[in-house]
C-alpha cells in the first residue's frame, strides 16, 4: 500500500530544495540601481553617525549632579 | 554568497578596529541588500521596489545602532535577518504592503494549474510557480520554510532562532510545508472581485 510521502505528483523536497536555492539568489543590480542603493547606505550612515554625535553632545551639556 | 558576505564582515570589523569609521561596513551593506531582497520579496511579500529599498534603509539604520551587540564569535547571517525580521514586520505593521503586479500573461498560465504545471516546467518556470504559492501562505511558515530550504538548518537551529521549544519547532516545520503542499493541490488563489454592495448602505441605516 501506497503512504501518503510516495504521493509523486506533489513537489519532491530536492525540487522544492532547488527552486528555494533559485527564489534566493541575490538580484543582479545595475549602474543606476547600484548608485542608488550606495546612496542610502551613504545617508543611512551619516544619520546614524549624526544621532550619535547629537547623543554624545547631550550628554556632555548634561549638568553634573550636586549632592545635597 | 554566505561565504562571501562572512569574509566582508571580517575585512569590515578589522578595518573599524583600526579606523572606527563607520564606512567600514559600506561594502557589507551593499552585499547584504542583494542578499536581502529575495528574502524581504518571498518571506515578507513586500514586492514593490521601493518598499524594500524603505526596508533595507531601516534595516542598515539598525545594523549601525545594534553593531556593537553583535557578538563575533556567532554567525553574521542569522543576525543580520533577525534585524531584517524586525524591520520588515514594524514597516508592514505601519505601511502595509503595496500590490504590484508584475506577471506576464504567459506567466500566469504557470500558476493556473500549479501542480500540473510543475511537472512538466523548466526549474526557471518552478521558480515563479513556487513563488505564488509561498506567497499564498503565512508570513511565519514561510520564514520557517526560509530557513529550512534556503540555509539548510535543522530543527535544532531554527529552534534556538526562533526562540522556541524543538518539539513546537518540528510541528511548525511540518505544519508549514503541509500548508505548501496543500497550495500546490488546491490551484491558484481566486482574484478577488469587487462587491458592488459595499459601500452601499443598509436600508435601516439610512438617513433622511
Amino acid at each position: 500500500m501506497p503512504s501518503r510521502d510516495d504521493d509523486l505528483t506533489l513537489p519532491s523536497d530536492d525540487e522544492l530544495r532547488k527552486t528555494f536555492a533559485q527564489l534566493a539568489e541575490p538580484v543582479e543590480l545595475s549602474e543606476n540601481e547600484r548608485d542608488e542603493v550606495e546612496e542610502i547606505i551613504r545617508k543611512t550612515r551619516e544619520r546614524f553617525e549624526q544621532g550619535e554625535a547629537d547623543a554624545a553632545g547631550r550628554k556632555r551639556s548634561r549638568p553634573i549632579p550636586t549632592a545635597e | 554568497m554566505g561565504d562571501d558576505i562572512n569574509a566582508l564582515v571580517n575585512e569590515a570589523f578589522l578595518s573599524y578596529g583600526e579606523t572606527y569609521r563607520f564606512t567600514s561596513f559600506d561594502n557589507v551593506l551593499m552585499a547584504l541588500y542583494r542578499y536581502t531582497c529575495p528574502m524581504t520579496r518571498n518571506v515578507y511579500g513586500i514586492r514593490d521596489p521601493d518598499q524594500q529599498k524603505e526596508v533595507f534603509q531601516e534595516s542598515a539604520l539598525r545594523f549601525f545602532k545594534y553593531l556593537r551587540t553583535y557578538d563575533r564569535q556567532r554567525p553574521f547571517l542569522p543576525w543580520w535577518e533577525g534585524i531584517v525580521r524586525s524591520a520588515a514586520l514594524d514597516f508592514i505593521k505601519k505601511n502595509g504592503i503595496r500590490q504590484s503586479r508584475e506577471y506576464s500573461t504567459d506567466d500566469e498560465r504557470l500558476l493556473d494549474n500549479s501542480l500540473i504545471v510543475w511537472k512538466r516546467a523548466e526549474q526557471s518556470e518552478r521558480k515563479i510557480i513556487l513563488e505564488d504559492v509561498l506567497s499564498r501562505l503565512h508570513p511565519h511558515d514561510r520564514e520557517i520554510l526560509w530557513m529550512h530550504y534556503v540555509h539548510g538548518l535543522t530543527a535544532e537551529e531554527i529552534s534556538k532562532l526562533v526562540n522556541k521549544s524543538l518539539f513546537r519547532t518540528k510541528y511548525a516545520i511540518h505544519r508549514a510545508l503541509k500548508k505548501l503542499r496543500n497550495l500546490f493541490q488546491s490551484g491558484p488563489a481566486a482574484p478577488k472581485k469587487a462587491n458592488p454592495e459595499r459601500g452601499k448602505k443598509a436600508p435601516g441605516n439610512a438617513v433622511s
